[in-house]
């Protein structure tokens, strides 16, 4: 149980996978997931408008670009946006880096998705916004376990710990703002 | 007279989930391993393959190498799943997770 101290979340994974089975497996206790037709538990929905009327399921407005407003706000490449966000970001806001891309790169371009996942946290720290590492899986293989995502972010130097108290922090606060009863 | 302590280095044995064979996923989180820590380092975490399987194997390594090797293994293509990590192969396999089976 060790690896269940601090809650790890994922906030994007997508496709057809059996998210229940996963959380003990992965030692994730929270996933993110487009919203499909179905609630189901541990999961936070992840919606690109918010919605009209009152939902009975925790979501988080996504986008993947600068001027939309969001929860989270989906980063490909951080220093083609840096100047971008250092102009049009609100404070509070989720910039989420994913992992998958980088699954395809060659040994260069992974060095350099670490330099930017660095870029990104610092970039983040200095401007009151979130860092969140999400897998991007799209099937239950790409999925990454929780002491995957602790290596990553130790070799990006960060530190494990703080970030998932920080993100758990931020997402229940995110959480607590969209809530609404139908 | 000074007694010398031979010490075994300590390992962690690894369950991982794959697409296809597990001696090519072995091979791409060996060389993924190396492309990223350098080649010194991938000899130094000694990844052997333990137990092969048809979607689920076990790999050890040595354990003041095992986040350069959960690194390479979340980046490699096709992608390999971690689903348990432990000090024995006993207690990896009594903890299952609905993976690899004692043989």
């Amino acid at each position: 149980m060790e690896a269940l101290l601090f809650n790890r979340i994922d906030l994007y994974i997508s496709g057809d996978i059996d998210i229940a089975s996963k959380i003990k497996t992965l030692s994730i206790s929270r996933f993110g997931a487009p919203f499909e037709g179905d609630v189901r538990e541990a999961v936070i929905y992840r919606l690109r408008t918010t919605p009209s009327g009152a939902v009975n399921y925790p979501y988080l407005v996504v986008s993947e670009n600068i001027s939309q407003p969001a929860d989270v706000l989906m980063i490909r490449d951080f220093n083609k946006v840096k100047e971008q966000l250092k102009k049009k970001i609100k404070k509070g806001t989720g910039l989420e880096l994913t992992v998958n891309p980088a699954r395809k790169m060659d040994a260069r371009s992974v060095g350099k998705w670490f330099n930017n996942l660095s870029d990104l946290y610092a970039f983040c720290h200095s401007s009151s916004c979130q860092f969140i590492l999400s897998s991007g899986a799209r099937s239950e293989y790409e999925m990454i376990s929780g002491p995957c995502l602790d290596a990553i972010l130790k070799t990006g130097g960060i530190d494990p710990q703080s970030h998932w108290r920080n993100m758990g922090e931020w997402v229940e606060e995110r959480l607590l703002r969209n809530v609404s009863y139908a | 007279m000074s007694l010398m302590l031979k010490r075994r280095p300590k390992r962690r044995y690894l369950s991982i989930k794959h697409v296809g064979q597990s001696r090519d996923s072995v091979n791409a989180i060996i060389k993924r391993c190396s492309e990223l820590f350098g080649s010194i380092a991938v000899e130094k975490a000694a990844i052997r393959l333990v137990q092969e399987g048809e979607k689920e194997s076990i790999i050890k390594c040595r354990l003041e190498h095992i986040e350069n090797v959960l690194v390479a293994i979340t980046l490699i293509d096709p992608p390999a799943v971690t689903a348990g990590m432990s000090g024995t192969i006993k207690q990896l396999r009594s903890r299952g997770n609905g993976l690899v089976a004692a043989k």
